[in-house]
């Protein structure tokens, strides 16, 4: 896992997430050595209202979301395990093309 | 046969040999058991086609065909599929485009258009109710297909209810292997179907009419409808309404399964000039939609080079042409890649056949397998300049334009080992070491490698496979993700509303029983998903298919990815073959892929 991130996940915004986070990043659940998915992605709601409103529900993606830890495994699973230096990435469910 | 709700009850046969034309009326049991769109159209592919024709000869057919859907109120319902053997694979070909043309073809009077014969002049084929006339197109030879469509149009007449027109652009009139079939600015894509019309030396064909056809329960449907519209709006669909399907670029990079440089990378590092962010900074940028839709997914971004033949500054920009005419080719600058598949839109070029055959000329250059001057990997001036080249069939265009399959047989020195295609056709923005079910759903795809009527990267971006580790379980998603591209793109409907059903295959059965007035249920259409399935698969081997066409080029076996994400993702070829063999018992065939005769029998396709 690459990361600038020593401690805390980073949750990486693509699509509607981006622009309904307003960024394209935030570091979240600093000082934790682990947690778990639903615990980052209320994190990160708390902190970006307009992602929660309409990416999330409640800790898990909301339906049309998919989340993926380092950008290896997909899941919408809020108990799967996430590690401080961690990368969340939440993105469209949908990779039509 | 009986009159069935949402269709007209036949197909008109056009020969433009000797210009004669008749009605055919559909046998009993046909329409319920194929629908329509690419699953009627393979049908009628099954019993027009001599086998072993020559794609390109008078004798293929050119198939275009409707839906029971169309001119309903359902949203996205405006869609038309073009079947043809392809020059370009030599198996069935089947593509869907959109708009006034489905709703102002069906208003003939037919369920279906089967061109056949060849003309001895540029044509423009005029079908109406009154009846069918062959007008010449001397002076729309040479044209684009826009500025064909309009100069048409202008004659026979485009007020309400007026003239609709699908045409070839330069590329389709000079055989390119890979020209398209297009109207108002949406291409009938893959796989050459405009080669086909441009040997029947068929400009254009026009259509027009009033007459509509029943619905079984016009109230039903007017419910169900303004129900689908608005689920249609709802955040399902938001990606494709804000951003179009450009926005898949960043996501596939940071997971590693973007192709780039003729499949060498699955990482573009200059990924982000492409984005839609980037892509929109310097430009304006309009939304647009498909006659009949309420999703709006085009986005049109302005360039500054305006065409000369049309005027039009605008450029509609998808995933797939933005990763084959920029990542592909090792270019970032957008300017280039707006006004390449610009170019491409023009000459009537389907933008992945194009990126991926210049791609891989310029993978064989930086190799010194060919002296191409100034064709390199990021070379935009190069890129456009060999676009000119495909579409007018000069120089190195001209072998470019029979496809990556037919230039590595020519170019020799290895190079089939990383021409990218399945079959003949190339593969789209999908890297499939990254995207290890969208593997398998390439190598058995009967028209070959295609996102469009397999759709596994749906299987990859869920939480039921290693995406890059796929094994035994990626076998029933896959077959079930193909099922419903199959029935969506045979009652037709767009593929962006899949968000919105929560259970597709359910949700598609309520739709047709008001327009048909059939108590379909998930079970019967299952079924006819499996029946079109087997039928392409049947035409495929009457049209010489074997087994050993369902793989993947030697590329994704032998090299690992070797950077990003996916790092180390290689195709192991053992496992690929299981899994193709898992597939084909999964479809009631040998394992081999030969369909047998009691399954044959079962499916009503002796």
């Amino acid at each position: 896992m690459s990361d600038e991130t020593t401690s805390g996940v980073t949750v990486e915004f693509f699509g509607i997430a981006r622009r309904r986070a307003g960024r394209a990043r935030i570091v979240v659940c600093q000082g934790l050595d682990s947690a778990r998915l639903g615990d980052v992605l209320l994190a990160a709601a708390a902190e970006l209202p307009g992602l929660a409103d309409e990416c999330l529900d409640g800790s898990r993606p909301r339906e049309g979301f998919l989340a993926n830890i380092n950008a290896r495994r997909f899941t919408t699973d809020p108990d799967v395990p996430v590690q401080s230096g961690d990368h969340v990435l939440l993105l469209a469910a949908d990779a039509g093309g | 046969m009986a009159s069935v709700p949402g269709y007209h009850g036949g197909y008109l046969r056009v020969d433009l040999t000797d210009r004669s034309s008749r009605r055919i009326e559909w046998p009993d049991g046909v329409l319920r058991q194929f629908i329509g769109g690419g699953g009627l159209g393979a049908w009628i592919l099954r019993h027009e086609t001599p086998d072993g024709v020559d794609p390109l000869a008078a004798e293929s057919p050119l198939v275009f065909v409707f839906s029971p859907l169309v001119g309903s109120p359902l949203t996205t319902s405006a869609k038309f599929a073009v079947l043809a053997k392809s020059p370009l694979t030599g198996r069935i070909n089947d593509s869907l485009s959109s708009s006034h043309f489905a709703i102002a073809g069906k208003r003939t009077g037919y369920d279906a258009i089967v061109v056949v014969g060849a003309a001895a002049r540029p044509t423009t084929l005029v079908v109406t109710p009154g009846g069918e006339r062959f007008e010449s197109a001397e002076s729309e030879w040479g044209l684009g297909s826009r500025e064909t469509g309009r100069r048409v149009q202008q004659r026979l007449g485009n007020g309400d209810d007026g003239f609709q027109v699908a045409a070839i652009g330069p590329a389709g009139e000079r055989l390119v292997h890979y020209a398209t079939i297009s109207h108002d600015a949406r291409h009938a894509g893959r796989g050459g179907l405009g080669a086909v019309m441009g040997a029947k030396r068929l400009k254009a064909i026009a259509v027009a009419g009033d007459r509509r056809v029943e619905f079984a329960d016009p109230g039903r449907l007017i419910d169900i409808s303004k129900d689908l519209s608005k689920r249609s709006l709802g955040p399902a669909t938001a990606k494709y309404r804000e951003l179009g399907t450009v926005d898949n670029l960043l996501t596939f990079n940071r997971i590693g399964s973007l192709p780039t440089r003729n499949f060498q990378s699955g990482v573009f590092d200059e990924a982000s000039k492409l984005a839609p962010e980037s892509l929109g900074a310097d430009r304006d940028r309009t939304r647009t939609s498909c006659a009949a839709c309420t999703i709006g997914c085009e986005h049109i971004f302005s360039i500054t080079e305006t065409d000369g033949e049309t005027g039009r500054a605008g450029v509609r920009m998808e995933y797939e042409n933005l990763f084959a005419l920029g990542p592909l080719c090792g270019v970032s600058d957008p300017q280039v890649v707006l006004a390449a598949s610009q170019r491409c839109d023009e000459l009537g070029l389907d933008t992945i056949s194009t990126g991926a055959s210049i791609a891989f000329a310029m993978e064989c250059a930086e190799r010194g397998l060919v002296d191409i001057p100034g064709l390199q990997f990021g070379q935009g001036t190069a890129l456009l300049a060999m676009i000119e080249d495909i579409g007018h069939r000069r120089d190195w265009g001209d072998l470019l334009a029979d496809g990556t399959r037919a230039a590595a047989n020519r170019i020799g020195g290895g190079s089939h080992e990383f021409a990218p295609h399945v079959k003949g056709l190339e593969i789209p923005g999908y890297e499939p070491r990254a995207l290890q079910a969208m593997a398998l759903g390439f190598a058995v795809g009967t028209r070959g490698a295609d996102h469009n009527r397999s759709g596994a990267y749906e299987v990859d971006f869920s939480p039921h496979v290693d995406q890059i580790d796929a094994g035994p379980e990626t076998i029933g998603p896959v077959v079930r993700v193909e099922d419903e591209a199959v029935l969506i793109d045979s009652l037709i409907l767009c593929k962006f509303l899949r968000g919105v059903f929560p259970d597709r295959v359910a949700g598609m059965a309520e739709l047709l029983k008001p327009v048909t007035g059939w108590d379909v249920t998930s079970a019967e259409l299952i079924e006819t998903a499996g029946r079109i399935v087997t039928a392409k698969k049947a035409y495929n081997i009457a049209q010489g298919w074997t087994p050993a066409e369902d793989t993947l080029p030697p590329r994704f076996f032998e090299e690992s990815l070797s950077d990003g994400e996916s790092i180390g993702a290689r195709i192991d070829p053992d496992r690929l073959a299981a899994q193709v063999e898992a597939y084909n018992l999964a479809r009631g065939w040998t394992a081999e892929g030969y369909v047998p005769g009691d399954r044959l029998a079962a499916l009503g396709l002796e």
